[in-house]
């Protein structure tokens, strides 16, 4: 579904991701765990198009996608759910969502996902009206996941989606991801919280400083020394 | 002061507080999308009062207005789609700095197609010497004009703004670029539709103020300076502010002339605006961060 080839990019003269390639095929749940300041988001900000890659391929869906601008490759179905949320503050709960449906025309499927966030969020729906810059950490994170999903997207990027939110409410997300799979979505997830990323995805990438170090099925990474001393914490290996 | 004559001065700075609102608003509506202050925003209404003024000699006034808003906001496009989208350095302050040359541009443009002489849109209804009273006041069918067609915009504005599919998107841009482009809106079109509004709405009330005001190559600046001053008062990117703010420095514009002699009109709206700077910088309305936001 996804591909990215010897991906290079980064921020003026700061180069960033040195090479990195790495694959997504349908229906799986990919996670890549590093270090802060490994390169995570720049990786997850280059495919979605918001940072221009300086070398190296993006392909999407067979369509290579390296230069489009951000607005067209969500059109493709390649969705960001981004980093700290990104909500739309002044908006309501219910513009939101409805902004994130843009790439689609049909106000029938609009209605119809409308109903699935709503019974997928529940919270969501008691708030449609309310302004998204007054939820709570945890109800934010669902509406941009929410309005990520109102596009339709065939492959779903979430960038540390448990940031900041309670053990409870980062529970339901992991479990709101699996039931994402269960509906047959494709799912990238970057997060710090690398244990229970690897044990609810299917394959792992490690990440140190822009490079691909390590790859392999999530139940090795998970058994992995190396992964263990320095993503998971001593107490694991017991 | 009698009854009638304050009621005069209540009338007359309502008239002038419509226009500086609906310029205010111009600013805000690009300020939103953009973050830069347009300082061409001035030059919408000298368009819109000239072109209409051109027009309304080959065409009945309604359509020769109607064309005059098309023309302008095709002027307001281009300005956006020519030179603001393709500037290689996308800065705030430098960003500003091209609308300020672009404002002197445009006047002299106008300098050129017409020329320096003052001019004038007929009445839309009756003439000079007609008058309406109302509670005692004698006020010119124009100045109704004004404020009805002021209080239209912000309504149209308003119900864009809320209930349209692009309006909203034009707000989520304000509020987040980046998230708006990850949900597939194309912002630099959202950027060339807020100039485009702009423009249009400016012209109209160029175009509507004209048979009081006068239009000329120049009559942009101290409208764009009571405008932004408008802008600034009510909090920058809030409409309702504008309004608020229009209003208010209409309203101690005209008190003014009745104390002081009617060459400190200008220096009200200076004062007041710096006063704001100085005390508020968010605006009577605004929110401390958007003023923290501000880049120059
Ligand atoms: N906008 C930016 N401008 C310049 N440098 C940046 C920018 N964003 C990130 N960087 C740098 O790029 C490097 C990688 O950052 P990135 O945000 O991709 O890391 P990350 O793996 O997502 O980290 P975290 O887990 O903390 O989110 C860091 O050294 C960071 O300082
Ligand atoms: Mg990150």
């Amino acid at each position: 579904m996804l591909s990215v080839k010897s991906l290079e990019s980064g921020y003026g003269k700061l180069r960033v991701l040195k090479g990195i390639s790495m694959q997504i095929d349908p229906g799986e749940i990919v996670t890549i765990i590093g270090a802060n300041g490994a390169g995570k988001t720049t990786l997850l900000n280059t495919i979605s198009g918001i940072i221009k890659a300086t070398s190296g391929e993006i392909e999407f869906n067979r369509t290579k996608i390296s230069n489009f601008p951000a607005e067209k490759i969500v059109k493709l179905g390649c969705s960001l759910v981004p980093e700290g949320r990104q909500i739309f503050n002044t908006l309501t709960v219910k513009e939101n969502l409805l902004i994130g449906s843009h790439t689609i025309k049909n106000s029938q499927i609009v209605k119809s996902e409308l109903n699935n966030i709503y019974n997928l969020f529940p919270v969501l729906k008691d708030r449609i009206n309310q302004l998204g810059g007054t939820l709570s950490g945890g109800e934010q994170q669902m509406l941009a996941i929410g309005r990520s999903l109102m596009s339709k997207p065939k492959l779903i990027m979430l960038d540390e989606p448990s940031t900041g939110l309670a053990p409870l409410i980062i529970k339901n997300i992991f479990e709101i991801i699996i039931k994402l799979k269960e509906q047959g979505n494709t799912i990238l997830l970057v997060e710090q919280n690398a244990k229970a990323a690897l044990r609810i995805a299917d394959r792992g990438y490690v990440i140190e400083t822009g490079q691909i170090v390590l790859e392999d099925k999530a139940d090795a990474l998970l058994r992995n020394d190396e992964v263990q001393n320095a993503y998971l914490g001593k107490e694991y290996k017991k | 002061m009698s009854y009638e004559q304050l009621l005069q001065y209540v009338f007359s700075g309502i008239t002038n507080g419509s226009i500086y609102a609906i310029t205010g608003i111009g600013f805000n509506i690009i300020y939103n999308t953009t973050g830069i202050i347009n300082f061409a925003q001035g030059e919408f209404l000298m368009l819109g009062g000239m072109t209409s003024i051109t027009f309304s000699r080959y065409f009945p006034l309604p359509i020769a207005v109607a064309l005059a808003v098309i023309v302008t906001a095709i002027v307001g496009a281009l300005i956006d789609f020519l030179v603001i989208r393709n500037l290689k350095k996308q800065s705030i302050l430098f960003m500003i700095i091209v609308t300020i040359g672009l404002s002197i541009l445009l006047q002299e443009a106008a300098l050129h197609i017409w020329d320096e002489k003052v001019r004038s849109l007929p009445f839309f209804t009756g003439d000079e010497i007609s008058s309406i009273n109302i509670f005692g006041a004698y006020i010119s069918p124009q100045v109704l004009w004004v404020v009805l067609i002021c209080s239209i915009i912000v309504a149209v504005l308003t119900v864009f703004f809320k209930y349209t599919a692009t309006g909203r998107s034009m707000r989520a841009c304000s509020s987040n670029v980046i998230a708006a482009r990850l949900c597939g809106i194309n912002s630099k079109n959202m950027i060339t539709l807020s100039f485009t509004l702009s423009a249009a709405i400016g012209a109209l009330a160029g175009a509507v103020v004209s048979p009081i005001t006068q239009t000329q190559y120049d009559c942009g600046t101290s409208l764009a300076i009571k405008g932004f001053a408008v802008a600034i008062l009510g909090g920058l990117g809030n409409s309702i502010g504008a309004v608020a703010g229009g209003i208010v420095i209409g309203l101690l514009e005209s008190l003014s002339i009745s104390i002081l002699p009617l060459a400190y009109k200008d220096a009200v709206s200076i004062s007041i605006l710096l006063l704001i700077l100085f005390v508020k910088p968010s605006g009577l309305f605004g929110k401390k961060e958007i003023s923290a936001l501000k880049d120059f």
